[in-house]
């Protein structure tokens, strides 16, 4: 008899267990569907004008391969925005890939993805944003910056570029600062751009990122790093990011790959650095 | 005795080594920096189709060319105009109501300048010249593009055709080639742009 009553007690509590762990199981998992719901959620703003007297809006495809908006973009853009995040590479790829990360979405994106121009194409463009940066330090210090290089709006081509640090003879800041010098205060300075050679992805008709693409996407994350030598005379000086032609073997095989969809950068002397950084050495 | 010394010198030595090889190039990152959030960017269209964004296409990309062929059949006296990104009559600039070039700035800069130059390798008997207008509505440069046709050919001067453009200014480019001391074939050439900052 006793072992009957044992018997039955430990089934019993097999089956409560059994029964416990399955609630909790499919607790779980409804809550995991749930979060997820809310994680693939794309937030991101619908972008409608009424243009000849006709509702227009940017269709939905055009973010179809970025990563969703998040819900707290706008923070994120703001903090950005007014510079109090420091160094821009702890930010997530989910926020700098998405084209509002750019104040200039708002003032002429927007309009050239509501209303293309037909007949015409985008065939060049790109810029950098942020593209400057004041930095303080004394000889012997170094200082580490990242700008992310983009795509304008609207080109279909691949743009295919090297990358390098340039000492101009002159440069003017939006802060006030004018900077006159000799090219040769590069002597001063170690200074490296990481990628050196970059191939920018289109932003039409899609804004081309991540692994379904073999090139680096429409917005790449460039890191400047300038050493400053011991004993370098105080002073401000201005280094400037510059594009040039890609090396001719990377040139061929991008052209041979992506034939008409693809050409080495043109056109890109618009008189100023895409990334100045001005340096102020005490 | 002799032998243990010898060791531990070495040891010290490499050490040592390997220390200085450590901090030879030791730099203190400074954090002391701020970012200025501009923009500096800009955007050239050329004649010729866009592909919509329901092409389904897996790699959408232009059918057009994206280099520009000045084409002369026939008699073209005094300048040939007849300028096109490919053969194919759709996409022919028709002077500043078409023109084969628009440049845009659109970053958030307004000292926007933009400089031209050309040149037709081994054959300077073709002259290339640029004119151009501000498109209406766009805005304003404090040094507007010339409205005659300016010499592009020109292989040691960089021609500023644009200075001070604001954000959002649309620069309305059109391009003409003299062929009239040309002789028959086909030449290729480059319209670019000096790379350093001015």
């Amino acid at each position: 008899m006793k072992k009957e009553i044992i018997l039955i007690i430990s089934i019993i509590f097999i089956l409560s267990i059994i029964y416990l762990l399955f609630s909790n199981k499919f607790f779980l998992t409804a809550k995991i569907t749930e979060v997820s719901k809310v994680e693939n959620s794309d937030k991101r703003p619908n972008y409608c004008k009424l243009i000849d007297d006709e509702n227009k809006c940017i269709r939905t495809e055009v973010f179809k391969y970025l990563s969703p908006y998040p819900s707290d973009f706008q923070q994120m853009y703001e903090l950005i925005f007014y510079g109090k995040i420091n160094d821009l590479s702890r930010v997530d790829k989910k926020y700098w890939e998405q084209p509002e990360i750019l104040p200039t979405w708002q003032t002429s994106g927007i309009d050239i993805y509501l209303k293309p121009e037909m007949g015409r194409f985008g065939a060049f463009g790109f810029g950098c944003y942020p593209s400057e940066a004041t930095v303080n330090l004394k000889s012997g210090q170094a200082v580490k910056l990242t700008t992310w290089l983009h795509t304008s709006w609207g080109i279909q081509n691949l743009q295919g570029m090297s990358l390098k640090l340039i000492y101009p003879s002159h440069a003017d800041s939006e802060q006030g600062i004018s900077v006159v010098q000799d090219p040769s205060v590069s002597y001063y300075f170690d200074s490296s751009v990481i990628p050196n050679v970059v191939l920018l992805g289109p932003t039409w008709p899609y804004f081309e990122s991540g692994t379904s693409f073999d090139h680096d996407g429409w917005i790449v994350p460039v890191a400047v790093e300038i050493k400053v030598h011991p004993g370098t005379p105080s002073g401000t000086y201005a280094v400037g990011l510059m594009p040039y032609e890609p090396p001719v073997k990377m040139n061929d095989d991008w052209t041979l790959k992506y034939k008409l969809r693809y050409t080495s950068i043109q056109y890109y002397n618009i008189g100023k650095p895409y990334f100045t950084v001005f340096l102020n050495v005490e | 005795m002799e032998k243990l010394k010898m060791s531990l010198i070495c040891t010290a030595l490499f050490f040592m080594g390997f220390i200085g090889l450590v901090f030879a190039d030791e730099y203190a990152y400074t954090t002391a920096y701020f970012y200025t959030p501009t923009d500096v960017s800009f955007r050239i269209t050329l004649l010729g189709d866009t592909v919509a964004t329901d092409s389904g296409d897996t790699q959408p990309g232009p059918r057009t060319p994206s280099w520009i062929t000045f084409n002369q059949t026939g008699a073209c006296q005094p300048s040939c105009k007849k300028v096109q990104p490919k053969t194919n009559d759709t996409f022919v600039q028709n002077g500043i109501t078409n023109p084969i070039i628009k440049v845009q700035n659109v970053g958030n800069t307004n000292q926007f300048n933009f400089y031209l130059n050309a040149s037709v390798s081994g054959d300077a008997t073709i002259a290339l010249c640029a004119n151009g207008t501000v498109e209406g509505g766009t805005g304003s440069c404090t040094t507007p593009p010339p409205s005659t046709c300016t010499d592009i050919t020109e292989r040691s001067t960089w021609i500023a055709f644009a200075q001070g453009c604001n954000v959002n200014t649309i620069l309305d480019v059109t391009l003409y080639a003299d062929f009239t001391s040309t002789g028959v074939g086909q030449r290729t050439g480059a319209i670019y742009y000096r790379s350093s900052s001015s």
